[in-house]
């Protein structure tokens, strides 16, 4: 197997993992479970295509993820629905909903795909930014405290609701420009249950990365390269099951969670 | 109001028939208008009968059973490949539905382990587990046991059926079973001290301890059983006449898993209204059948809805719980 296809694979792939973790971090930090990632990053991919793609597509795709994630805020700190519950609703919704919409919306005209360098510079740019709110002390503080402690942070005076609401914009707004450039970057067109579970494996690679930024990504980077396996084995003629090696990723995640999860590594508010 | 869920399920019924009797009256007609029609109508609940019945029991120690889909898979390959290799003997069948219910377990082991030792959420690692065991089973009923002489990709045709309750039907035992299951599932959780005890689990560990039942064990029992029992569903549907008797790789996805979710969240905690809530999944499943053929619209719909009412069904559940 060569070296370049691979990296260029876990590239296209590791991206919109990276981005789904690295906003469902957010909310977890909030103390809200992101279960939601796999359904935001299947409706932003659907309507990314929808919409004709290139940055069009991109703007889309992450106003659709942060209708999903609004929709979750809604759903679990005003109807009081159990964060897990509603991310799972959320992402049956979704599912049902892409797959129905596929088959009586037409597709665009035409799609504009976006090369791997534009992807990496999107991506760059909305980590370089997360990077910049996270070590604001201000903001890390207040996302911290709400995490590990609802009631301390109201007796410090903050509203826990505005910071749930922010937290849950962002992770729409990344999880959402994930999804949108899981088909850009891709093949360009939308299949039905596109995601096929990367929203999962980012949920796994917070887990595994003890909810840490850097250790988030570089996890997230891991499940991809394993997630790529099977996509550069068929284009480069290697012999091994399709199935088998897609599972690769998904056991992993699972391996990772049996070895590294610890009661005590995420916030403590956090649906035990 | 006690049975406000019910009444709900029940107006949601008779809402839906109502509308489609005067919108699509043919959809109604191909649905139920003929004794075939109902015979697959319960053919079609069958699954989702045991499948809501395993999720509800887990549902009632506050655990969440997502796997479904997949151990319903494997259940299915199971039967598969237990009843091809003992084709000779009588015990095939029963070998089968045991070695499924016995597969199932080992899932539920592993999730409810996960989570009572580790701490790993068992909605995550069902999740994981579920994309494992859809490409595990493709893989093997694809690869290893892929039927030599077909063109398609599925195992060795079974060469028997599970009882048939009415001849010249797909309607067999499964229904009967599920049926007891059902009453013995009612009897044990309500009109029984241990099940008063597992359901106080769902809110409090408290109870149970003083009861002498260790939560994390009952727990485990508990999701044990329920995911046998989803196994076991697996095994039914493809021990079935009709289309199945055989593995296709493409057997996962039939949503059989998330739909027994929806059931056992409308049912809410109590196990009597695990039947009216599978009566309406099945109907909806069956109605957007028969509109996705007396219409251009995809059977999708189905999908759509169910999952509208799960969102529905948590919003009243959770929002209840959260005021008690």
């Amino acid at each position: 197997m060569t070296l370049v296809p691979w990296l260029a694979a876990t590239t296209n792939l590791g991206l919109p993992v990276m981005l789904a973790a690295t906003g469902g971090l957010i909310c977890e930090k909030s103390g809200t479970a992101a279960l939601f990632l796999e359904g935001t990053m299947l409706t932003a991919a659907f309507i990314a295509i929808r919409t004709g793609g290139g940055v069009n597509g991109l703007i889309c795709g992450l106003a659709a993820g942060v209708t999903v994630t609004s929709c979750h805020y809604l759903l679990v700190n005003r109807a009081k629905v159990k964060d897990v519950i509603a991310g799972v609703g959320l992402n049956m919704l979704a599912l049902a909903a892409t797959s129905f919409c596929e088959r009586i919306v037409p597709s665009a005209e035409s799609v504009t795909t976006l090369s791997t360098t534009s992807g990496v510079l999107v991506a760059a740019a909305c980590v370089a930014l997360l990077i910049g709110c996270l070590t604001n002390p201000k903001l890390r503080l207040r996302l911290d405290i709400t995490g590990e402690s609802a009631l301390q942070a109201r007796i410090f005076g903050i509203n826990t609701s505005r910071v749930k609401l922010a937290s849950h914009i962002a992770a729409g707004a990344l999880a959402g420009v994930g999804g949108a450039l899981l088909p850009l970057m891709g093949i360009g067109t939308f299949v039905e249950n596109m995601t096929n579970g990367r929203g999962y494996l980012a949920l796994a690679a917070i887990v595994f990365g003890r909810w840490e930024l850097r250790s988030v990504i570089a996890a997230s980077i891991a499940f991809a390269a394993l997630d790529a396996l099977q996509l550069v084995a068929s284009t480069q003629g290697i012999k091994a099951d399709a199935d088998l090696l897609s599972m690769m990723p998904y056991l992993a995640g699972l391996i990772a969670l049996i070895v590294r999860t610890k009661r005590t590594a995420g916030p403590a508010e956090l649906s035990g | 109001m006690k049975h406000a869920k019910t009444l709900f399920a029940l107006i949601g019924i008779a809402f839906a028939a109502f509308a489609l009797l005067h919108l699509q009256p043919d959809v109604v007609k191909i649905a139920f208008g003929s004794p075939m029609a109902l015979l697959r109508f319960l053919t079609i609940g069958t699954p989702l009968l045991l499948a809501g019945l395993g999720v509800h029991a887990c549902l009632a120690t506050g655990r969440i059973l997502i796997a479904g889909e997949g151990i319903y898979a494997a259940g299915g390959l199971t039967v598969a490949i237990v009843g091809t290799s003992l084709s000779n003997t009588p015990l095939g069948l029963w070998a089968g539905l045991i070695l499924a219910f016995a597969i199932g377990g080992c899932v539920g082991l592993l999730i409810s382990w996960l989570r009572e030792n580790k701490g790993v959420h068992e909605v995550i690692s069902g999740l994981l587990l579920n994309y494992i065991l859809q490409l595990l089973t493709r893989y093997l009923a694809n690869g290893p046991f892929r039927d030599p002489t077909s063109d398609a990709p599925h195992t060795r045709e079974l060469p028997w059926t599970l009882p048939l309750l009415y001849p010249g039907s797909d309607l067999n035992i499964g229904l009967l079973l599920g049926c007891i299951l059902m009453a013995a599932y009612i009897y044990v959780f309500h009109k029984t001290v241990i099940g008063r005890f597992i359901r106080s689990l769902a809110i409090t560990d408290g109870v149970a301890n003083v009861a002498g039942l260790p939560p994390k064990r009952t727990r485990i029992l508990v999701m044990v059983v329920s995911a046998g029992i989803i196994g076991l569903t697996g095994a039914i549907s493809i021990g079935s006449a009709g289309p199945f008797r055989r593995f296709p790789a493409d057997f996962y996805g039939s949503g059989v898993g998330f739909d027994g979710l929806i059931i056992g969240l409308l049912a809410g905690p109590s196990a009597w209204l695990l039947l009216p809530s599978t009566l309406l999944i099945a109907c909806l499943s069956h109605l957007s059948d028969a509109l996705s053929l007396a219409t251009s619209l995809p059977r999708q719909v189905g999908s759509l809805a169910g999952a509208l009412l799960f969102l529905l069904a948590a919003a009243l559940r959770y929002r209840k719980e959260s005021r008690s």
